[in-house]
């Protein structure tokens, strides 16, 4: 506990005032010699040690009074986090003065002193203890050296919320301007803007004010969130460069949880550590401008299509969902749709209670395939606008190419395996007939007999089906699985036909294929039919309700096994055996049917969902495209999966001392057989170079194997220097161990130099078989390009570039993910890989995070996990962040609770005083009737 | 005419308004200073064989059948016989010196301008009474005690006894502790059968003591009357301030107190003192006159002896 005006605490010399009166007033005048002593000791032998304590409890009661109000008077403020318990000190220092107090009242001796030597005893230790708390403190706020503060403010979309006129990022400006202006001297200013990636906008800590002042003007709120653990990080760097000693974050925010990676510990023991390397650890100071009391706000939180593959056949729902964010309820205006800038729809929303949401839904049929940036937005006078609008893109296909193998082809259309399915698909006599779907569908079904199968079949597919398909050559099995690695699905019915020996050991790079092991085929004569209830996966929920799905009754399936990892049960029969199973692989996904869905089995085909069935499941399977609505994280980023990994292949002419590179390109996998051709346009057909740059990323730990097939030479040069070489004729296999996911650069040459030309690279997984390196284990070294240019949502220009991931290819949009539409200028490649021109503009949407509408505070676990890491002070104003800044320290000011308590202990003493009185009847009219006092009136006779 | 003698000290003790009060009373306080012998056998003993002794003028109140018809017949005047037993009256006055009958306080009654202590006030009382007594042919002896019995003087009724009594009392000053109980048992030996014994105390002591001695008396069939005397500040306690009370008889160390704290609880104690000395003598039908040294002697005597019973 801290005094604002220590020397005030002379005051307390006040309590001797009562002591002295009573001392006075026991110093009585002469003292009577007095005869009827016997009633005096009866009468005081009874009631003394009552009366002692009467009095000792109204002595200790003024003493308190005036104690109170004195340490009142001195101003006495808490610091927040102080070691020492004032809840100890103050009570023990009142005690000290009650026990002094009352110390004069009693007569024995030896209480009387053991009193007073309590009350010193106390006296010294609560002042002792407030004196080294002065000391810490000082220490603490360190009122010399001079100190760099870093000024971060929260630019995220709630700080737009207006209050008493300002916007809070403008009091956050305002108030950090004032801390700027009112600074010692010597304070070196660091300003960190805070958004979805915070920014330094000074580069090293400044002295000169209005450098300062003119960097807080320019500052513009971003929207979206504020990553402040990440500005945190941002801020030390730029303290780090700072020259003074102390060092201060001052965060201006409205501490809303998210942002803070508090569920993350970690992360901010990383942030401690990263703090022990600046000469003291920083104070963080958090100004927190607390939520909006009454927020009245309406959001639209999110606008997704009923469907992940949107075609131009038909309709699609687009359903926006309304949420009540705010304290109030609210009826928001009708939401507007738009697409590509044109309204398709308004409808009206009721009233909303607060935290209820409502979806709205529109339909709309689009027309031309690419990207359309959707827009919805309403009408509502609300605390936040900025979350009235929603955007997102939707990439629309115009066909969407399945191939269907057909494990039985023969006999009628109606007993094919596939027949039904792609009829399902492209309801039209063309199919029937196998000719190309029609146009108007947006599903483009292509059936081939397995036998006639070739690897080149799978390039165009979106979506592979293997209906009733027997087993796969190697080489066709492991073209697939890498293909669904890379993004296409695979639907893969087990009919009658199906071996389960070729399914079960089919494996990717990443585990099984199948999402469950296949056994032995089963009958019923009657028939089983798939459980309505068992629907529950995502892609089944159109038919729990109502569809009559339940109504098929299959008399041939197969049983399953166990489920394979990642591997999950989509839908079952009635009997509990599975019916359909889904699981990622990779980029893809592989769907398991257990029945043949044809008319051999069952009557499955020949239900009204069918169908819808269908397409659901082909759309399913085909969902993994490219996402064009991100995630607000650091800077906006599209994964690209097909585009899949592969070598970075530059080319090259190898004439003698003649190197000159003519081109380059993305290749699959070192898997070439160029015989005697040119391996490109532009490359000759022998003396040529190849040089393969790229990362090799090991799925599994453990020993590798490579080996090579070659003419002429080929070498592979790892970052330790190590090179391998294999040569036309010699096979060595190289053994190598490998940690998985740990991304290895290579460069891989080949040298061509007459004749035949082949390269095919193989390694042997650790407990796998021989195979080629798939492209799933390729990341591309790419060569540095132009970057590309890019709007973003403010209308600002940016930069883009194509970055090789871990999942294939990324567009990478530099600068921070503010929530809104982005539009990508596209280059060569990312043109090529989209089927656009180069130049065309696509739209990148980056999503909105809920959670800014939604004020969720810190409660008092983060703030003791944040304490924990950091020397956390919160002050409630811009007067406590200057006391901090000048070293004087700030608290709850307890002033007025010391008052109180010292009316409280008036209020006693009077209650108290006039108890006594009343109960030793002081006052009272006694009297003793003793015979006549008066005259013996009446004269003589 | 007493201005040009020189007065022995001693009868400062009879002051021009005790004697001016007692001149006027003295018809009236005759029948009050028999006690309550008046009422009963004016003569112990049966018959006439007692010698006649003197007439006396006769005062309302008297026995009519002592009435001497003879001088009524001559002279028309009211006589009484009066004989020798019937006068023969002893009356011993017992006065408490005892220290705590020292106090004064500020408001006692005034005699030539000075304030009189209890004391004071019961040697003049004792000696107004005393000469009462002589006067009226009665014997009057005095006893003075404080823890024992400090002087005595035999029962006399000559004029000089007044002068021994004067005297005696004036010489006596303030003693020590009181302890009524073994010397009132020891007067109440002393004293012969039938006699009067006016004790004037402030009673002091433990009630159970003083009682215990009043039976004493009671069974002795000595008459007793009782001047309890009381100052007026042991019966308000007026005090405010902070006091410090010493004990005027040695005894109780000093007492440091606030007397307003203690006003109630001490005047409560009082009054049941009073009233259980009252209720005793009631019960012994010893006569008990409570005496408030405010209260001019003069007033005193005029209640005691004027007023009926």
């Amino acid at each position: 506990m801290l005094f604002l005006h220590p020397w005030l605490l002379f005051g307390l010399a006040a309590i001797s005032l009562p002591i002295l009166i009573h001392l006075v007033r026991r110093q009585a005048a002469k003292p009577i010699d007095w005869g009827a002593m016997r009633f005096l000791f009866d009468t005081i032998s009874v009631r003394r040690r009552k009366m002692e304590w009467e009095d000792l409890v109204l002595m200790a009661a003024r003493c308190l009074l005036l104690a109170l109000l004195a340490l009142a008077v001195a101003r006495p403020f808490l610091t927040p986090d102080s070691q020492v318990p004032w809840l100890f000190v103050l009570p023990a220092g009142l005690l000290a003065i009650a026990s002094l107090g009352a110390s004069f009242v009693l007569s024995n001796a030896r209480w009387r002193w053991g009193l007073r030597l309590m009350a010193l005893f106390l006296l010294m230790g609560s002042a002792a203890l407030g004196y080294w708390e002065k000391e810490f403190n000082l220490r603490r706020f360190e009122a010399s050296g001079r100190r760099d503060v870093a000024l971060v403010i929260d630019a995220s979309a709630s700080m737009e919320l207006t209050r008493s006129g300002k916007s809070v990022f403008q009091s956050a400006i305002d108030e950090a301007k004032e801390i700027v202006n009112d600074a010692p001297r010597g304070t070196a200013f660091l300003v960190v803007l805070g958004g979805p990636s915070p920014e330094a906008k000074t580069a090293t800590p400044l002295t000169h004010r209005a450098d300062v002042l003119g960097v807080l003007d320019g500052l513009r709120p971003l929207g979206g969130t504020f990553r402040a653990h990440e500005a945190l990080g941002v801020a030390t760097l730029g303290l780090a460069q700072g020259s003074n000693a102390s060092k201060e974050i001052i965060v201006f925010t409205d501490a809303q949880r998210s942002g803070w990676r508090l569920d993350d510990p970690g992360s901010w023991k990383t942030l401690q550590q990263s703090w022990q390397g600046l000469p003291a650890a920083p104070k963080l100071l958090v100004r927190n401008f607390g939520e909006p009391e009454n927020l009245a706000n309406v959001a639209l939180t999110s606008c997704t299509t009923s469907r992940a593959v949107v075609g131009t056949d038909r309709d699609v729902a687009v359903r926006v969902e309304v949420m009540n964010t705010g304290r109030s309820a609210i009826t928001p205006g009708a939401v507007t749709l738009e697409v590509d800038q044109k309204k398709i729809g308004q409808n009206p929303v009721g009233l909303l209670l607060p935290g209820q949401r409502q979806v709205i839904e529109f339909r709309h049929h689009f027309t031309q395939a690419g990207s359309h940036i959707v827009k919805a937005s309403m009408e509502v006078a609300d605390d936040l606008p900025v979350d009235n609008r929603i955007e997102m893109v939707q990439w629309v296909q115009q066909r969407l190419p399945v191939l269907l193998v057909d494990g039985n082809p023969s006999g009628s259309f109606f007993d094919r395996a596939a027949g039904y399915m792609a009829l399902a698909l492209a309801p039209s006599s063309a199919t029937i007939a196998g000719e190309q779907g029609e146009a108007k569908f947006l599903m483009d079904p292509r059936v081939v007999a397995a036998a006639r199968l070739k690897a080149g079949d799978f390039e165009e597919a979106r979506v592979v089906v293997l209906a009733d398909v027997p087993r796969l050559p190697e080489k066709l099995a492991s073209v697939l699985a890498a293909k669904v690695q890379a993004g296409t699905g695979l639907i893969v019915i087990a009919g009658p036909r199906a071996e389960p020996e070729f399914y079960n050991a089919w494996t990717g790079l990443e585990g099984a294929v199948l999402p469950m092991t296949l056994g032995e085929e089963a009958t019923d004569d009657k028939g089983i039919s798939p459980a309505a209830a068992t629907f529950v996966h995502k892609s089944m929920a159109l038919f729990a309700k109502r569809s009559d799905l339940p109504d098929a009754l299959i008399k041939r399936w197969r049983k399953t096994g166990a489920v394979t990892e990642h591997g999950v049960q989509a839908a079952a029969f009635s009997n509990g055996d599975a019916f359909l199973a889904t699981k990622p692989l990779g980029g893809g996904r592989v769907l398991l049917g257990t029945c043949a869905f044809d008319a051999r089995v069952g009557n499955l085909p020949a239900r009204q969902a069918f169908v819808p069935f269908m397409h659901e499941w082909i759309a399913w399977v085909a969902g993994t495209g490219t996402q064009w609505n991100v995630d607000s994280l650091w800077s906006p980023s599209v994964t690209l999966p097909q585009s899949g990994g592969g070598l970075m292949g530059y080319y090259a002419r190898s004439k003698y001392r003649d190197t000159q590179e003519l081109m380059q390109r993305m290749d699959a996998a070192i898997d070439f057989d160029w015989t005697t051709s040119s391996p490109a346009q532009g490359v000759p057909r022998d003396q040529f170079r190849v040089t393969w740059k790229a990362t090799l990323v090991p799925p599994l730990t453990g020993e590798y194997l490579f080996d090579a097939e070659v003419n002429d030479l080929l070498t592979m040069t790892w970052p330790d220097g190590t090179t391998w070489r294999w040569e036309d004729g010699a096979a060595p296999v190289a053994k190598r161990s490998l940690n998985a996911g740990e991304g290895i650069p290579l460069e891989i040459r080949y040298e061509q130099q007459w004749g035949a030309a082949f390269v095919r690279l193989y390694w042997t997984a650790p407990g796998g078989k021989r195979q080629l390196i798939p492209r799933s284990a390729w990341i591309p070294t790419l060569p540095t390009t132009d970057p590309m240019r890019v709007i973003d949502p403010q209308g600002l220009p940016r930069e883009a570039h194509l970055r090789a991931g871990r999942r294939g290819q990324e567009l990478q949009i530099l600068g921070p993910a503010v929530p809104g539409i982005y539009q990508v200028a596209a280059d060569e490649r990312l043109a090529e890989m989209f089927g656009v021109k180069p130049a065309t503009l696509l739209p990148v949407a980056v999503k909105r995070e809920a959670g800014e509408s939604q004020f969720t505070p810190m409660n008092e676990e983060d703030l003791a996990l944040i304490r924990a890491h950091a020397d956390l002070l919160l002050p409630g104003s811009v007067a406590d962040v200057m006391a901090v800044l000048q070293g004087k320290g700030f608290g709850r000011e307890i002033a007025r609770w010391l008052a109180l308590g010292a009316v409280a202990f008036f209020l006693l003493e009077s209650l108290l005083s006039r108890w006594v009185s009343r109960a030793r009847r002081t006052g009272e009219d006694v009297r003793v009737e003793f015979g006549e006092d008066t005259v013996w009136k009446g004269g003589f006779r | 005419m007493s201005s040009s003698l020189q007065l022995p000290d001693c009868m400062k003790l009879l002051p021009q308004e005790t004697m001016g009060v007692m001149k006027r009373l003295e018809w009236y306080a005759r029948k009050r200073m028999l006690g309550t012998l008046s009422g009963r056998h004016s003569s112990p003993d049966k018959g006439f064989s007692v010698e006649f002794a003197e007439h006396r003028e006769y005062a309302p109140g008297d026995d009519p059948k002592n009435l001497d018809w003879k001088v009524m017949a001559k002279s028309d005047r009211h006589v009484i016989k009066q004989y020798i037993e019937e006068t023969n009256l002893r009356a011993t006055m017992v006065v408490d010196v005892s220290g705590s009958m020292a106090y004064t306080g500020d408001v006692a009654a005034m005699i030539d301008g000075v304030r009189l202590s209890k004391l004071s006030y019961a040697k003049h009382l004792a000696a107004a009474l005393s000469y009462l007594y002589i006067k009226q042919g009665d014997a009057v002896g005095l006893a003075t005690f404080d823890q024992t019995l400090r002087g005595y003087v035999r029962a006399g009724s000559r004029p000089s006894q007044v002068r021994r009594v004067l005297q005696e009392l004036h010489d006596t000053k303030e003693g020590k502790d009181t302890a009524i109980g073994p010397v009132l048992h020891e007067i109440a030996e002393r004293i012969p059968k039938r006699g009067l014994v006016v004790l004037i105390s402030d009673l002091f002591d433990s009630p159970e003591a003083i009682i215990e001695a009043l039976h004493h008396f009671d069974y002795r069939q000595h008459e007793l009357v009782i001047f309890h005397l009381l100052a007026d500040e042991e019966l308000t306690f007026p005090f405010k301030n902070f006091q410090r009370f010493r004990d005027l008889e040695g005894v109780q160390e000093m007492l440091r107190i606030d007397p307003q704290a203690v006003r109630a609880a001490y005047l409560d104690q009082l009054r049941a003192f009073i009233k259980r000395i009252d209720a005793a003598c009631g019960k012994m039908r010893a006569d008990y006159v409570p005496v408030n040294t405010r209260t001019p002697l003069r007033d005193t005597l005029l209640r005691y002896l004027g007023g009926r019973k």
